[in-house]
């Protein structure tokens, strides 16, 4: 029963000889993902939706749509309207979220909007901690896979176009040549840009497989 | 006109570990900071969440509006500069005034080699 | 453009539709046995509603039928008076039924001896029925077991119908490996607490109190008695007949008659027929026998107070205490691998092995208990259908899948569990914690039986680690930039051996961040014919270069 040896050759690991970019090069690096802009829906109309929604409401989409982008051009916002904001990130964090520490960390400030992301990992005790350690807060905003606890400021979707868009932002130099095969790759990772854009940073660093030759391989 | 400048000695940009980066640190602000700090960091830069660390500070509190001030700060051994596939890491040099935005940065190279190690993937 | 990779998300409608019956059936066997197990507790319950009034006991004794599975019979008959009429009953309880003791049912007889005068309670709407113990809803207690039925089946039929949101994303083709972690110690914490409770009942119940008891007897005073009947009881199951020991026999202490028919201070049944008729055999009706009878309670007696293998049957719960206390430490704060991330730098160890066969197995072993246990109970539907010749056709199609699954995981728990059983390869090093640019010796020991290990080989390997985010999941990815053969061995120099190899002064020391790192490792990989192979993974720390070897051409006097 012999087992995978080191070194063995699978059939993901082939990579096109001489073509390698070191991370700090490669233009899908997270850095430069993380700082890509909203760009959908103005921000000035959510703002006027989110007080007609009483100040609490959620913004609702699936992976890699943009929720986080959105919250935090938002909550950047904030300030010219004479706001403050804080953002609470609970990706990441354990499921249970210490009551104290999410209190902690929102003040009783009437004028803050506080932005809370991946708010589907909050239990019902844990909305039940942060509709009580936000009741003087001006604003919450929370997103979410789905909707249902609160009010939904705007459902986030992807497109084709819009990952296009963003990979003109982030490699113009590559957008022509990358263009034909960037709607299969969409569809593949059923619209998650954060995953199609993973598979960019890959195919820019060499690394490649065997298996992907649809769309951004055959355009090389 | 705001300008800030850091000048390593000799205009080096590669620099051993364990050895001491010396240089001149320079400010012409066009208001009194409360501080300047220069900061040596590193940053990690890839497909990872970055990471950053400060590895030494020096804090200048009321420095004046202009001035020059000698720096310096005593490498440690590791991490050396690299580029790997997943992940690269730089050295700068960070001069930061507070309060505002305004920053200048350096960067460097701190490796047993002029260049950063470089990483190249191995098939399979 | 080619549509190669193009994947639908869970599988479509008729995915769906199959997964909906699956969570169909639980919900709806949830609740039609919710509703009987209400309906029978919500009747006992009443009776706590019931009127009372004043019986006299006419007639108490124990009855054996020779039928059925509980053959002794408490009864009572009584008369009692209400709103100027008479009227007579012989129910003790609303729900009937008898013991499978001769004892437990005289315990009750005893408690109504005939003339005496004792509460009963009739039902307002049907005064002729009255009983004289009101039933204690202990059923009620069992709702939960049914609910939860009811709740996976409808929160399963809800997930699976609801927008989806967050289906699983298809693996990324990159070349490394793509570790997800997985946190299954919570599912191995709850299989753990169960299997924690579980063996504690039943350790209590098949070990503690009959043992208890077999101590006790020792003090118990010996008199003859005369075997009433005798016979090897059958009991019908769906898995198959079981069998138990029934000798009643009767006894005089201190002037007065008893009967039992307790045998051993272990009760129940068990598959095996030969051996009872053998110990019912020397019990002949009719026949006088010794029996030991408790002095301070003299209606309890046993015809057999010796030691016997049975009682050994209460180790079975206890070890699954045991197993059980066990995943509960390892879930609720046990790591899986020899280490955690982050020691490297503060560990004086220079290697750390992760990941050990027995966390790896025992991990299996929950998961695998936890399914195969559910697929059983359906499994066991199935296959009585198939004996009775009426095939559940439809079932026994959806049950494939099912039980597919449970054989994968079984022969991954073997796997692991052989694994085990596996020759251990220690690993001396020097230096301990080498540089870049260094010789690294490394010598091995294999501890165990050596001459299994067909192929050893040693490999010295660094690799890149980034950590990100993607959505709620946390995703590691790594990516080999060296890769040094250390040592091969095969057959005669497997037990034993060492090798260097010379660490690069060109490449990364070992460097550790919370989102990013490089990791050297010495892989250790032996092959076993038929067998899994021992397959370890130490993580190495390698400093950087020595001061004394970095030098500055600047300062070369000679430029």
């Amino acid at each position: 029963m012999a087992e995978r040896r080191p070194g063995k050759a699978r059939a993901r690991d082939h990579r096109p000889a001489g073509r390698w970019l070191p991370a700090h090069a490669n233009p899908y690096r997270s850095e430069r993902v993380t700082t890509l802009r909203w760009q959908g829906v103005a921000l000035e109309g959510l703002w006027t939706r989110f007080a007609t929604l009483g100040w609490r409401s959620a913004i609702v989409g699936p992976h890699g749509s943009g929720k986080t982008t959105l919250l935090e051009a938002l909550l950047a916002d904030a300030p010219h309207r004479g706001l403050r904001a804080r953002m609470v990130r609970l990706a990441g964090a354990p499921r249970h979220p210490c009551a104290r520490a999410m209190a902690s960390a929102l003040a009783a400030d009437p004028t803050i909007v506080v932005g809370i992301d991946g708010g589907e990992r909050l239990s019902l005790a844990g909305r039940t901690l942060l509709a009580a350690a936000t009741r003087r807060a001006r604003g919450v905003l929370v997103t979410r896979h789905s909707g249902g606890w609160l009010p939904t400021l705007v459902a986030t979707a992807t497109s084709p176009q819009l990952l296009a868009a963003l990979v003109a932002e982030l490699a113009p130099e590559d957008a022509g040549r990358l263009a034909s095969g960037l709607p299969d790759l969409w569809r593949r990772h059923q619209g998650n840009l954060r995953a199609c854009l993973g598979e960019l940073y890959d195919h820019a660093a060499g690394r490649d497989s065997a298996y992907f030759v649809s769309g951004l391989a055959a355009d090389i | 006109m705001s300008e800030l400048a850091l000048t390593p000695a000799d205009g080096r940009s590669w620099w051993l570990p364990c050895s001491t980066l010396w240089g001149v640190a320079r400010w012409r602000l066009d208001v009194d900071p409360d501080a300047i700090e220069l900061r040596l960091i590193w940053i990690t830069s890839g497909k990872g969440t970055r990471d950053v660390e400060v590895v030494h500070r020096i804090r200048l509190d009321q420095p004046g509006p202009a001035g020059d001030r000698e720096f310096t700060f005593d490498l440690p051994e590791g991490p050396y500069s690299f580029a790997g596939t997943l992940v690269s890491l730089q050295w700068a040099l960070e001069m930061v005034v507070e309060p505002g935005e305004d920053s200048s940065r350096l960067d460097l190279v701190v490796s047993p080699t002029p260049v950063e190690v470089r990483l190249a993937p191995v098939d399979g | 453009m080619s549509s190669s990779g193009v994947r639908l998300g869970c599988g479509g409608a008729a995915g769906r539709v199959l997964v909906s019956l699956f969570f169909a059936t639980f919900l709806f066997a949830g609740l039609f046995f919710l509703w009987m197990v209400l309906s029978e507790g919500l009747h006992d319950l009443a009776t706590w509603r019931w009127r009372e009034a004043t019986a006299r006991i006419g007639s108490s004794r124990v009855e054996v039928t020779q039928a059925g599975q509980d053959p002794y019979h408490p009864v009572i008959t009584f008369r009692y008076r209400i709103d100027g009429r008479e009227y007579k009953s012989n129910r003790i309880r609303r729900r009937g039924g008898g013991y499978d003791s001769w004892d437990a049912a005289q315990q009750v007889a005893d408690r109504y001896p005939v003339g005496a005068e004792v509460r009963c309670w009739l039902d307002p709407e049907h005064p002729d029925q009255a009983v004289l113990e009101r039933s204690t809803p202990w059923l009620l207690m069992v709702l939960p077991v049914p609910l939860i039925f009811v709740i996976v089946g409808g929160c399963g039929l809800i997930a699976v119908w609801r927008r989806q949101h967050s289906a699983k994303q298809p693996r990324p083709f990159s070349a490394a490996a793509t570790r997800r972690r997985l946190d299954g110690r919570k599912i191995i914490a709850g299989v753990g607490l169960l299997l924690t409770i579980g063996g504690g009942v039943g350790s209590w119940f098949l070990l503690v109190r009959p043992v208890a008891r077999l101590l006790a007897a020792r003090g118990w005073g010996e008199v003859e008695c005369t075997v009433v009947s005798s016979r090897v009881r059958t009991h019908e199951g769906d898995d198959g007949d079981t069998y138990s020991v029934d000798i009643l026999y009767e006894y005089r202490w201190q002037d007065r008659t008893y009967r039992s028919s307790r045998y051993l201070f272990l009760g129940g049944s068990s598959s095996g027929a030969a051996g009872k008729r053998e110990v019912v055999a020397h019990y002949p009706a009719g026949s006088r026998r010794s029996c030991w009878v408790d002095p301070d309670d003299p209606s309890r007696a046993v015809l057999d107070r010796g030691f016997h293998a049975i009682y050994l049957v209460g180790l079975v719960p206890l070890a699954a205490m045991a197993g059980g206390a066990l995943m509960l430490r390892f879930g609720a704060g046990g790591s899986w691998s020899g280490t955690s991330r982050g020691t490297e730098a503060a560990s004086t160890a220079p290697t750390e092995r992760r990941g050990t066969p027995a966390a790896r197995a025992v991990g299996l072993l929950a998961v695998t208990l936890f399914w195969n246990g559910i697929v059983a109970v359906f499994l066991v539907q199935v296959i009585d259908t198939w004996r009775h010749g009426h095939p559940d056709w439809f079932l026994s199609i959806f049950l494939i899948p099912f039980v597919l699954v449970g054989l994968g995981l079984l022969a991954g728990t073997l796997h692991a569990a052989l694994a085990v059983a596996n020759p251990r390869v220690v690993l001396r090093l020097a230096p301990p914690a080498p540089r870049l640019g260094d010789d690294l010796a490394v010598e091995w020991t294999v501890i165990g039986r050596a001459e299994r290990i067909a192929h050893l080989s040693v490999t010295l390997e660094g690799r890149e680690r980034a950590t990100f985010s993607r959505g709620t999941d946390t995703v590691t990815e790594h990516q080999v930039f060296a890769r040094l053969p250390v040592a091969e061995a095969s057959s005669l120099s497997v037990a034993r051996g060492g090798a260097s190899v010379r660490i690069p002064d060109d490449t990364m020391h070992s460097f550790s961040a919370v989102h990013n790192g490089i990791e050297w490792r010495l892989l250790v990989r032996g092959e076993i014919p038929h067998w899994p192979d021992v397959a370890d993974d130490h993580v190495l720390k390698v400093r950087p270069l020595a001061a004394n070897r970095m030098v500055d051409p600047r300062k070369d006097p000679r430029r």
